[in-house]
């Protein structure tokens, strides 16, 4: 017996026949019955049911498709930070940029897997991956944001000006005495 | 409780760390700087007077006219290339120098040397006089007599000329002027000749106080009434008699008795004498002094007597004469000249002294030594320093060696490694410094001694090697308090210094020395022949000498590889090759400018000399390669027509690398070139005469491709199959404000410090250029771009005028002495700190050492430090770090119960 068993297969009680009243259903759900008789009761218990669990299928992709598209929302906003901000280096930029990267990776490493797991069913389990695939996109996506940024700062080596240090001069066997 | 150590640990080690840190400091910055002037010695006994304890002034060797203080030695102020004076006299509080050649007068305060005026007469001087106290009777060349007021600065033309030699004298007002064959002059001091003369006596030598004495011994007295003069011939049957007042005289007789003589019944006769035994009389003086006149007798073994005559020309009587014994038995300094001044507290000093500054001071009433001068000891004549001398690190002792082994050894790879293992040691000196504060409640000298020794280590001090004239020896000079380490006399007078394995060469033309540099003992001697130049040479790990003569390189032993040298002289630059095996070089490339040029000089890259950045990286993430081929020649050529080339020529191969040409629009003052090269640069200076006059500095910056970079790890190559063409290059030319007289630029023990260019200027400044001052790729034809600026270090648009930036004069307050003749050298020496090298300059007139920081004091710790509010922060750190410590951990118990 699960924990949230009861919300999630919820047992629809009849109306005590004392109060003549009927109780009206709570906002959102959406069927109400109508009969008293007891078998259409039943079968049309067992039919809720089923359109019940796939709503929530429904919703369940619904959410995972929103919890994949989160970091998207973040792409424009670090994205114009990162543009306002300038490549000069100074500790803040210097910190955002850091964050930008880590952050991410962050996410990616310790959310992708949490972030799912209520919404992974049997059926979905397809939809989900794929949703885990454009979460983890997104978040690339904000940490190229962050990548791009750290070349425009200079710090990223990738010419030969960056190992300037470490080259060295061929050694020329002889040499001039001279004084 | 153990986790707790380490931060305590980790606090009370930085904590010592500083306290070494702001040592270290102190020991840097208090005395970083050091100056000594040479006066050398007054050109002689004449030409210097004492006026007080701390003003004598005079004539040196030098050609300079100087004051120094007596008592410490120090050179008050100088007047320097004084050759056209060679005669001085004071009147009030200037003084007045001249000479008997020349037309100039030139007037001086006394206090300060500054000039106040120069005046020009018409003729030749002849002799300068004071007259009054108020001005200047010059007798010029053609006898006329000359009045200059200094005051209203006016001249006074006298119609009346001296034709033959003069005495004179000042008495009531008036100048008495007797020339040699009688003539009497009377001035007054409004510069009018109130009468003239012609007496009967005449070849006068002296005339004081009326009394006349001619060449012949005749003592005649005048007498003036009225308008009219008469002499009174006065009886004396002794030798070279001399004036002390109207009634008494005195003379030497037979070079051991000093007698005093009276005048009785117009003849004179003797009241008083004195015979000294031992030694024979050298000098008997008289010397007034306020109101007093002493008879001063020295003997030639330089012991001194001083005779009191006050109270004779008082009272008349001669037992009245009171005898001084000056103790002066024990000094004996040749040469002295007295001069009695008159002390601080007002007590009559004899003051005895030579022209080298050797003496002493007296107390005139008891004759006891105040002070005895020496300050001959501290003269240094360094002879031709630009190639007689030597910058080496302080030798260490093998004590020491042995002391801060464990230091030397320390270093490991493992950066973490040596902090800890610096931590532990500054945590033991930490220690023994409280300890010492205990130990000894008086001051703590002897940590401060350690910490001197440890400085040492650092290579802030240096010896300046150089010869002596005056000793006539090599003398080497610490260069952090400038005293004498060690001095070692020298049978001939060196032609070079080099420093071989350690070892100090001193060359001459016969011989060659090995000095010890600790004490400056001869290791040993090795004789040379038909050498006329010796050239230090690297062969492996190996170093020895090379000696040069008129055809080849000659060495004593072979070696086991090849060695490359070259010759110069004005036709031809010469490569040579000692193959290895043989002992005699072979000549193997040369090179003959065009016909019409002589060479001027030829250098070649300073062998010490470090770069560690291979290019320039630009904005476009590119690299600018510099061209950094270590047998680089420059040779400097000057045309027919006054055309200066510059040609770069491989040291190796003999290849022409480029050739620099200026133009015949400019006039260049062909004995005004510097050069160097170092790093991947060019710089020579030279001043033009015209089209106007302007120093010039010339930058050329030389850049390679990527050609000469080291592409596997082992990558040695020859020049012979190298490609060492230059691949690009780009020139500038700056004016300098002052003219230039020596040139050189910075060196750094590892090359990573910047290159500063230092020139000296004819002004005696030591002047500090930072290399991207002079750097030729400064954009001159458009306005910067953001691009240009990452593209360069402290890009700064082309400007042609380097200011005389007072800041970066290293010498500061110090001015240095020099001139074209003696550009002395510039020495250069880098300590263990890459930041900083140690720089001395030295030629005759003076030597100066100091540091010089191209990059600022990025591994030192500068004035600016705050120290203490660092340690207080960490101290306040600590502390509260202790008082929360309860308050957490009973926190953190409280936290533990559900309902507190």
């Amino acid at each position: 017996m699960g924990k949230y068993d009861e919300l999630i297969h919820p047992k629809i009680l009849s109306t005590p026949k004392s109060t003549k009243k009927t109780l009206k259903s709570p906002p959102g759900f959406a069927y109400e019955s109508k009969s008293t008789n007891s078998k259409t009761k039943k079968s049309t218990t067992i039919s809720s049911a089923i359109s019940d669990d796939e709503k929530l299928e429904e919703l369940k992709i619904k959410k995972a498709w929103e919890v994949s598209m989160g970091p998207a929302k973040s792409i424009p906003m670090n994205a114009i930070m990162s543009y306002m901000t300038g490549n000069s280096l100074q500790i803040i930029p210097v910190t955002m940029t850091l964050m930008l990267l880590w952050n991410p990776l962050k996410a990616i490493f310790n959310e992708t897997n949490s972030h799912f797991v209520n919404l992974t069913t049997k059926k979905n389990e397809s939809t989900i991956l794929l949703a885990k695939l454009v979460f983890v996109l997104f978040q690339v996506l904000n940490m190229t944001i962050g990548v791009y940024k750290l070349y425009k700062m200079g710090l990223i080596p990738h010419s030969e000006a960056d190992w300037i240090a470490w080259k060295e001069l061929k050694d020329i066997k002889e040499r001039l005495s001279y004084n | 409780m153990k986790l707790s150590l380490i931060p305590v640990g980790i606090v009370l080690g930085l904590w010592s760390a500083l306290i070494n840190a702001v040592s270290y400091d102190n020991a840097f910055n208090v005395n970083k700087e050091l100056i000594h002037y040479n006066y050398y010695k007054f050109s002689h006994s004449n030409s210097f007077e004492v006026i007080d304890s701390s003003n004598i002034i005079g004539y040196n060797l030098l050609n300079q006219f100087i004051n120094i203080n007596v008592t410490s030695g120090d050179i008050n102020w100088l007047i320097q290339d004084t050759t056209e004076f060679n005669q001085f006299v004071i009147i009030g509080s200037n003084v007045y120098l001249y000479s008997d050649f020349s037309h100039t007068i030139n007037i001086v305060e006394l206090k300060t040397g500054i000039l106040i005026r120069s005046i020009e007469v018409i003729q030749p001087i002849t002799k300068v006089i004071n007259f009054f106290n108020k001005g200047l009777l010059v007798v010029q060349s053609d006898g006329t007599l000359h009045f200059i007021n200094d005051r209203r600065q006016s001249q006074i033309h006298l119609d009346y000329s001296i034709k033959s030699e003069f005495v004179y004298q000042q008495l009531n007002g008036f100048m008495y002027i007797i020339t040699y064959n009688g003539h009497l002059i009377k001035l007054n001091s409004n510069y009018q000749i109130v009468n003239q003369f012609d007496l009967s006596a005449n070849k006068l030598s002296q005339f004081k106080d009326f009394i006349l004495i001619t060449d012949s011994n005749q003592i005649y007295k005048l007498v003036e009434s009225g308008e009219t003069f008469d002499v009174k011939s006065i009886s004396s049957s002794f030798q070279n008699v001399k004036i002390i007042s109207p009634t008494y005289f005195y003379n030497t007789e037979s070079n051991n008795k000093v007698n005093i003589y009276t005048i009785k019944n117009n003849k004179l006769e003797s009241v008083w004498d004195n015979e000294f035994k031992g030694s024979e009389i050298t000098n008997v003086e008289l010397t007034p002094f306020a109101l007093s006149d002493y008879l001063i007798v020295t003997k030639a073994n330089g012991s001194k007597q001083v005779f009191d005559l006050t109270d004779l020309l008082i009272i008349d009587d001669p037992y009245s004469i009171k005898e001084i014994k000056v103790k002066s038995d024990l000094l004996s300094i040749p040469g002295t000249v007295d001069f009695i001044i008159s002390s601080s507290d007002d007590i009559p000093h004899l003051i005895t002294i030579n022209d080298a500054l050797d003496g002493a001071i007296y107390d005139i009433n008891d004759g006891s030594l105040v002070q005895t001068i020496v300050h001959s000891t501290s003269q240094f004549l360094p002879i031709d320093a630009s190639t007689v001398s030597l910058i080496v690190d302080k030798p260490s002792s093998k004590q020491a060696i042995n002391q801060v082994n464990h230091l030397l050894n320390e270093g490991t790879n493992i950066i973490l490694w040596n902090w800890v293992k610096r931590t532990y040691r500054h945590l033991g000196e930490l220690g023994k410094y409280f300890t010492s504060f205990v130990s000894s409640s008086s001051t703590p000298t002897g940590s401060e001694d350690d910490i001197g020794d440890l400085e040492d280590d650092f290579g802030f001090v240096k010896y300046v090697i150089f010869y002596d004239q005056i000793s006539k020896a090599l003398l080497a000079i610490n260069s952090k308090n400038g005293e004498v380490e060690w001095k070692s006399y020298t049978k001939d007078i060196p032609q070079k210094l080099l420093q071989i394995n350690g070892n100090i060469i001193v060359v001459s033309n016969d011989s060659v020395l090995e000095l010890d540099p600790l004490d400056g003992i001869v290791l040993s001697t090795k004789p040379i022949t038909g050498g006329k130049e010796v050239i230090k040479v690297q062969a492996g790990e190996e170093e020895s000498y090379i000696v040069e003569t008129e055809q080849s390189f000659e060495s004593i032993s072979s070696y086991t590889q090849d060695i490359y040298l070259f010759k110069s002289n004005e036709d031809k630059i010469e490569g040579h090759k000692l193959i290895k095996g043989s002992t005699k070089s072979i000549a193997t490339w040369n090179f003959i400018p065009q016909q019409d040029e002589t060479i001027i000089t030829a250098i070649a890259k300073d062998v010490e000399s470090s770069t560690v950045s291979v290019g320039i990286p630009l904005a476009n993430k590119s690299i600018l390669y510099k061209y950094l081929n270590p047998n680089v020649i420059a040779v400097v050529t000057k045309s027919h027509d006054q055309v200066l080339k510059i040609y770069l020529i491989d040291g190796i191969t003999g290849n022409l690398l480029s050739v620099f040409e200026h133009t015949n629009n400019e006039i260049i003052d062909f004995t005004s070139i510097n050069i160097i090269i170092d790093d991947n640069w060019v710089i020579y200076t030279y001043f033009i005469k015209s089209p106007r006059l302007e120093q010039r500095i010339n930058v050329i910056d030389l850049f390679d491709s990527n050609k000469s970079i080291k592409k596997s790890g082992n990558d040695l190559i020859s020049s012979f199959t190298h490609n060492s063409t230059i691949n690009s290059y780009s020139k500038k030319s700056f004016a300098f404000p002052e003219r230039i007289i020596n040139l050189s630029s910075t060196k750094s023990e590892y090359g990573i410090t910047l290159k500063s260019i230092l020139v000296l200027t004819e002004s005696g400044y030591l002047m500090e250029i930072p290399k991207y001052i002079l750097n030729s790729r400064r954009i001159d034809n458009r306005p910067l771009v953001p691009d240009d600026y990452i593209s360069d270090f402290k890009v700064s648009p082309y400007e042609p005028i380097i200011n005389l930036n007072t800041l970066a004069i290293l010498n500061h307050k110090h001015k240095l002495i020099l001139n074209q003749n003696e550009k002395g050298t510039i020495l250069i020496k880098p300590t263990h700190f890459e930041s900083t090298s140690v720089l001395c300059y030295l030629n005759k007139f003076n030597y100066y050492c100091g540091l010089v920081q191209p990059s600022k004091s990025f591994d030192t710790l500068g004035h600016g430090f705050e120290r203490v509010k660092l340690l207080g922060t960490i101290v306040a750190l600590f502390a509260v770090y202790i008082v929360t410590k309860p308050f957490v951990s009973k926190k953190r118990l409280n936290d533990q119960w559900l309902y507190s």
